[in-house]
Order: C-alpha cells, then structure tokens, then sequence
C-alpha cells in the first residue's frame, strides 16, 4: 500500500483558513490552466575587484495543469412544500430546489447535471435536519431541471430546461432550479430527499463533451493534464466521492396536504308532545343533523363540498326536509359554521354556498385551513 | 630500473597536471559563476515499511494551490575567487513567496516588494496604498528575492540557494 500526495493539497487547506481568518484576496479561481511559468535567477558578482557581467540561469517552466474542482450547494436551508399530484407545470416560485453549481477549478468546464431521490431514511442537512420518508408512493418522478439564466435567483417559468451546464468559466457559479412530478398518493408530511449530482466534462463544443477524466500516472511536462480536486459533499460523504471530478447537495420536497375527516351527529330539537324540553324522537319531531369536517392536514383545503344524501330515508317516507330553521326570523334552511364563524344558508340554489336538491343537501366552495373544522347544520322532521 | 621508470612517470603525471590546470585557467583568469535552476514539487510518500519519505521531483504536475520549490544551484567554474556574489530571483509570476522558507546557506536574504529596486528583510518592508496608508508587507507582496554571500566564492565552490513558492 503506497501513499502519495502533495504537499499542496494541505496548502489549499491552509490558504482556505486564511482567508477566512482575513477575508483577503480570496483563493478562488486559481492559476488558469495553460499557463506557463517561468523562473530564472541572476547572479552578479565581481572577481579580482572588477565587476563581471551577470548571468542568468535557463529558466525552469513548467505549465498549470487543470485542476477539476465542482462545488453543488443547495441555496435554501429548508424544504420545498409541495402537494400530492403537483406536476413539473404546476411550479411556482419559490417552490422549486434551487441549487448553485460552482466552477471552482482553473479551466472551463462543461457540467453534466442529474437529480436523483435518496430514498428511505436519508438526512437531509438543513439547520434543522428531515429524514427522507420516501415511500413507493413519495419518490418523485420526471425530474426536470432549469438553468436560471437571468441570474435573478427566482423560478419565472421562462428558464430553460437543461441537462448539462455549458462552458462554465474558472469561478462562474450558476443557479439551478430542480422541479419533479409529486406523486397523488404521497401523503401529508412525506420528505421527498433529492440529490443534483453534477459530473465535469470537457468544454470544447456547444453540447456536452467528453467526461473529464485524470491523467493516469506522471505528468506530461509541457502539457496541461489533469488533477482531481473535488471534496466530498459537504455533510455526506455516499452521495459522490472526493476527487472523483463529481459534486452534489441535497434538498428535499415537504408534501403538505389537507386531511379531512368527517364526522355526522344528530339531536333532537323538539318534539309536538314536550316542545324543546327533552323532546323525544317520535313521529313529528324536529331532528337537527350536524355534519363536522375538520382538516387535520398541514395544508389548506379548498373547494371543499360537503354534501348529505336524504334520498333513501325522505324516499322511504321517514324523514322531511325541513325549510326556515335559522337565522333571524328563521328564514335560513342550512347552517354553515367555519371556526364559529356562522353563515346562513337559504336552500334555493340562488348563489349562496348552500342549496338542498334531489333531496340533497349540499354546501359549496368551503375553505378550511390546517386545523380548521366547518360544520354544517340542518334539520328534517320525523314522519 | 623500476625506481627510475617511476620517477619518469611521477615527473610525467606532474607536468600532466600542470598542463590541465593552465588549460582550464587560460581562457579566463577570473571567478567564472554557472548558476541553473530548477522547479520541484515536494513529493510526500509512506514507503513499505510505514515510514514517511519526502521527496523532490521537477514540478511538472501542478495545479493552483500547489508549493513549488525553487532551487538555484550555483558554482564557480573559473580559477579565482568571486567576490560580492548576489543571487536575485524574482518571484513568478502566478506565484506567491511562501513566508519563511528562502534559504540559503552563508548568504544573507532579504527581500523587494517593489520589482527589486530597493530591499529589506521582512520586517523593514512595508506596502503602502493608493490612499497614503500603510501596511507591514506579508509575504505575498514579495516581487524578489536577494542572496548576498558572506564570503567569496572559491573556485570549484558551490553552493545553492532554495524558497518555496505556492501556484495562486
């Protein structure tokens, strides 16, 4: 087993400490490629008190090499919030992962760009760390990458959609936005991990050329050859590997949705023997049903309907719709509640939420926020 | 017999070696410096039995970051002495003195942030900017390096002289 390294990698570990320590002229980009260096040395001397001509030595030169160096940095430090069935074309900043590719190397370079899902049971390094619930149903599908080309770090839609990053200079740094089908059945509170990958190739050419790859074995003096400087991710070391020419971040999805439950109760109001003291359930008797619907979800809910369906009990002649039971004057049939927030409803279908038709009761277009319960009230009589 | 054939052989090796040295000082009756010099990457390996040997090999494989190790070799190669022997080298451009490491065995260094027009050792120098302030010099505002030898150099001496350098 043989070791071998230069001493110049520690350098670069040191120059990187310095200017954090002074913020002075940062080590960015670095010697370009190609460029040659030469030194020489003088000497002037005397002999015999008479000054001799000086002489300078043939200089030593030899040429930078290409050092690949890739930097993947995801931008936010929490997760997109995405809903269940969000395709590609449903995307709205800022619900996108944005990533940054750095061209940290000396040469210009091509970047070949992938995303992936982790999968089950990944970190996901933010200040405050998820875990990949990736499931058969929250892995995400058609991963679709844009370049933001106009550099103004938001998702417009007008960004194209790339695969590889082209001609990227010695310190150019690019933005890139990953989007992905979330999958209908991916459920509230699901993290969808993803990875973008970006893998260094030659530029030479408008498209993707060659994969970079290291000079094998001694250096061709006077040529340019290449030298892998690349580091491991930044929190894990599985994702890509060091000096491997390679980058890559992680950024997660967060799929909030509403979850509805609902519960169905009935009370009786009143009866024609004991009015509404302890009315009993007997033929005549005025009976309210309450319908709750609570959104235990972390996302909102709207358009909800919530409909009752009489038609087998009032077909059967057990049960009659029962109009004029609320609001002032008893003019209203149906009763809407939203976090105690009362509506009357008339049942004609005459633009208000509520309508009572084909023996069904229906109220419309309700919005419930996360921990929201709507609670709709109507009453029939006992035949 | 055998006496005399060596006392021909001792006088013949002598007037020989006589000859030899006039040749080589003929041309020139001075100090005549040769001076080369070369660039190595230090080369830092654990060989079979776990220790760890450091090596130079000619900078050939280098990338930004990187120390590159200068050496001027040089020698005097004629028949007296030179006297007020001064080695300069500017530092490279790309490149960045690398503070502390110039070295050179009986020679006295110092150092220019100016291209070489005036010199001082490190603590003299000082970097003054566009707007009149001033700052002590570090070690990457070196534009040259000097070796002032202390003594002459004899003939058939040499002597070298060494600093580190990193690819910026």
């Amino acid at each position: 087993m043989k070791m071998q390294g230069k001493i110049g990698h520690l350098g670069r570990v040191l120059i990187g400490l310095l200017g954090l320590m002074f913020a002075q002229t940062t080590f960015a980009v670095g010697t370009l490629s190609g460029t040659s260096i030469s030194n020489d040395a003088t000497v002037n001397y005397s002999s015999g008190g008479v000054g001799q001509t000086p002489v300078t030595s043939a200089p030593a030169v030899f040429v930078v090499d290409n050092m690949v160096d890739v930097l993947v940095a995801e931008i936010s430090d929490s997760a997109a919030v995405v809903v269940p069935g969000q395709l590609v074309a449903g995307f709205v900043d800022p619900q996108i992962l944005g990533f940054t590719v750095t061209n940290e190397g000396n040469t210009e370079q091509d970047y070949a760009l992938a995303a992936v899902n982790l999968g089950d049971g990944a970190n996901v390094p933010f200040s405050t760390a998820l875990t990949d619930s990736n499931s058969a149903t929250s892995t995400a599908t058609n991963f679709t990458m844009y370049w933001d080309d106009d550099n103004n770090g938001a998702f417009d839609g007008t960004e194209p959609v790339v695969t590889f990053l082209n001609a990227m200079a010695a310190d150019e740094t690019r933005r890139v936005f990953v989007l992905a089908d979330i999958p209908v059945g991916a459920v509230d509170g699901a993290v969808i991990g993803v990875s973008l990958q970006a893998t260094t190739h030659d530029s030479t050419s408008g498209v993707l050329d060659a994969l970079t790859t290291e000079t094998v074995g001694a250096d061709t003096p006077g040529s340019v050859d290449v030298v892998f400087a690349d580091d491991f991710p930044a929190l894990t070391s599985t994702d890509d590997g060091a000096m491997d020419g390679q980058a890559s971040d992680r950024d997660a999805f967060l799929v909030q949705s509403a979850v509805l439950t609902i519960v169905k109760a009935s009370v009786v109001i009143s009866d024609p023997f004991n009015g509404t003291t302890n009315p009993l359930a007997v033929p005549g008797a005025i009976v309210e049903y309450t319908i709750t619907v609570t959104n235990t979800g972390t996302a909102q809910a709207t358009t909800v309907t919530i409909a009752d369906d009489l038609s087998v009990e009032i077909g059967a002649g057990r049960i009659a719709f029962t109009s004029n039971q609320y609001g002032v004057g008893n003019v209203f049939d149906i009763q809407l509640d939203i976090n105690a927030v009362v509506t009357d409803l008339t049942e004609e279908g005459d633009g208000d939420q509520g309508v009572f038709a084909a023996n069904i009761v229906t109220v419309n277009a309700v919005t419930l926020n996360p921990g929201g319960v709507a609670t709709v009230s109507f009453r029939v009589t006992i035949q | 017999m055998k006496t005399f054939n060596n006392k021909i052989i001792a006088r013949s090796l002598g007037l020989l070696a006589l000859f030899l040295m006039s040749f080589v000082a003929t041309p020139q009756e001075t100090g005549v410096i040769q001076i080369q010099t070369s660039a190595d990457v230090e080369i830092i390996e654990t060989d079979a039995s776990g220790e760890t040997v450091t090596r130079l090999e000619p900078a050939s494989k280098v990338v930004p970051g990187d120390i590159v190790i200068y050496t001027v070799s040089f020698s005097n190669t004629g028949s007296e002495p030179a006297e007020n022997v001064v080695i300069t080298n500017p530092v490279p451009r790309h490149m960045e003195y690398v503070d502390g490491t110039a070295f050179g065995p009986g020679a006295d260094i110092s150092f220019s942030i100016d291209g070489g027009q005036s010199w001082g050792m490190p603590e003299e120098l000082v970097v003054t900017a566009a707007d009149g302030s001033e700052r002590p010099a570090v070690a990457s505002d070196y534009t040259d390096i000097r070796w002032i030898l202390r003594n002459e150099l004899q003939p058939g001496a040499q002597g070298f002289a060494r600093f580190r350098t990193r690819l910026q």
